[in-house]
């Protein structure tokens, strides 16, 4: 009785022999491993990125351009974290005997390879989760979720790595065998590989649609859908929650341009009667997802200009909001220069929606949604 | 470990440890010390999670289920246990995101019409990959060929 023979196993702790499902195969754990590495990478580079731009390096200036750079990277960012999610499970869950393994630990060598691969699991486990949670803007916890990620995302790639390091050999001859090596192996391995790409692209055709516009239809899954929010842009952070209700809607609201002690104010209506151009640029979330829209209103380099003779500086960006870690941005020369960076007035030909920034927000190219700093009071020429 | 530890791997080894040190250095500095200790909770209950329940569960199910259906609906029938999972990490996230949401334009969708339709899905992808490893299954006992006989893989 074949299958009384297997239920015993439930009995007692399992050892690595008695799991034979073919599943449970080197030539399987290495196919998956390597797409679940090659997601833990691409996140991690494009993570790095979105670092960078929030916490810029003087030695690594990121261009304004191309103007799609950060939807694309951050799109990425968002869609090969969600990825790894089933290919974690299908990694853990081919690789799962090796838990019970005999020794449990031989040599010290061996128990520090142990401890790397619990790192590894650990810290894979909480970047996807966390993660996920995140971008569903739900926060179980009591750490700041971006530190928290940043250094855990370090130690996971680093893990990724010695990981490889250790079992490379093993890696090579799975890789290199075919998934069907035996007479008699049947459909299995193969069966389970097509699976999980069945379902890591499933999943992804359920929730890129967040940022790729044509399977915007089908983003049942994704926290955020285009086209849904005032003016059809979605909203990270209301004027409620920002503070801003009545200072952002105050007739009395004026725009303070300053360089040194040289300062200018200016209405809305001084604003709307200046140059007025249009862009059609992304606001693009970290969290994965983006929306374009065509926005109205001043070049940034204009209204620098109108309080020094050198458009090539920073600038600070402030809001009217009196809290919070993005209440102002520092805009890079690079981008003060760009034509397409505004401040804008008007959103798809109506004024601004209080909950996008009214009386006035910037809007540049190749930032995240966060830098883009809605309901301005005052931009400051820096250096 | 094993054996035939080459120049290459070593350097590999070398670049893992320093990234590894790097993310400890980076926690260590940025991260105040009373978030520690939620830090480490969440580390360790996602291992706990998934060794405690979710692996042993899969397991089980394997050794309960696939034994008792047709071997070419095997495949899809894990598929579907794994898109099954995921989807229900989803579902909680989704159910959350979507009662606690800070504005209407977060998680938009309810929850009662995305996760239903993307349940269905589910199904339908697995009955198509049943019905799909059924018709290769009877495509291969129609010439058949030498030595690859059906074996019992069950978990």
């Amino acid at each position: 009785m074949a299958r009384s023979l297997e239920l015993r196993y439930l009995v007692r702790p399992p050892e690595q022999g008695d799991f034979r499902s073919p599943v449970h195969d080197p030539r399987v754990v290495a196919r998956v491993g390597l797409f679940l590495g090659a997601a833990i990478v691409v996140a991690f580079l494009t993570g790095l990125v979105s670092h960078v731009h929030q916490h810029p390096l003087a030695w690594l200036p990121l261009p304004p351009t191309p103007v799609w750079g950060y939807r694309l990277t951050q799109g990425l960012h968002v869609a090969a974290g969600l990825s790894a999610i089933p290919l974690l499970l299908a990694k853990l869950y081919a690789a799962y005997p090796a838990l019970f393994a005999r020794p449990r630990v031989g040599s010290p060598l061996h128990a520090l390879e142990r401890l790397s691969v619990a790192v590894l699991v650990a810290t894979a486990i909480f970047q996807v989760v966390t993660g996920l949670l995140n971008v569903f803007q739900w926060y179980p916890w009591s750490f700041s979720f971006v530190r928290v990620h940043l250094a855990v995302a370090w130690v996971l790639v680093g893990s990724v790595v010695v990981h490889v390091a250790v079992k490379l050999p093993v890696i090579a001859d799975a890789l290199r065998g075919p998934v069907l090596e035996e007479a008699g192996d049947g459909p299995t391995r193969r069966g389970f590989l097509a699976g999980v790409a069945v379902t890591v692209l499933g999943l992804t055709a359920l929730t890129v649609g967040q940022t790729v516009p044509t399977l915007a239809g089908a983003a049942l899954l994704s926290p955020r859908q285009a086209g849904v929010g005032p003016q059809g842009l979605p909203v990270n952070r209301t004027a409620r929650a920002a503070g801003v209700e009545a200072t952002a809607a105050d007739p009395g609201w004026r725009l303070t341009v300053a360089a040194g002690a040289r300062t200018v104010a200016l209405s809305r209506s001084e604003l709307l009667a200046m140059r007025q151009v249009t862009v059609e640029l992304p606001i693009a979330c970290v969290e994965g997802w983006s929306t374009t829209a065509t926005w109205q209103g001043v070049r940034i380099r204009d209204l620098v200009a109108l309080v020094h003779a050198n458009p090539d500086v920073d600038v600070r960006v402030v809001s009217l909001q009196q809290a919070g870690s993005y209440r102002e941005s520092v805009l890079p020369a690079s981008h003060v220069a760009h034509p397409d960076s505004v401040l804008a007035l008007r959103l798809g030909g109506a004024d601004l929606d209080l909950d996008h920034g009214f009386p006035a927000r910037l809007v540049a190219p190749g930032r995240p949604g966060v830098l883009q700093t809605k309901w301005v009071e005052r931009i400051e020429v820096l250096g | 470990m094993t054996a035939r530890w080459s120049a290459g791997r070593l350097v590999l080894l070398g670049v893992g440890v320093g990234l590894v040190a790097a993310g400890a250095v980076i926690g260590l500095t940025s991260i105040p010390q009373h978030q520690w200790p939620s830090v480490l909770v969440w580390l360790a209950g996602g291992v706990a999670v998934h060794d405690a329940v979710l692996a042993p569960t899969a397991v089980v199910l394997g050794l309960v289920v696939l034994p008792r259906v047709p071997a070419p609906w095997r495949p899809a029938l894990r598929a579907g246990a794994l898109g099954a999972v995921v989807l229900a990490l989803f579902s909680v996230v989704v159910v959350v995101g979507h009662a606690a949401r800070r504005n209407p334009s977060v998680v938009p969708v309810p929850p009662t019409t995305s996760l239903v339709v993307a349940g269905a899905l589910l199904v339908l992808a697995v009955m198509v990959g049943a019905a799909v490893g059924t018709a290769a299954h009877r495509t291969r006992r129609a010439a058949p060929a030498p030595g690859l006989l059906p074996r019992d893989d069950t978990d």
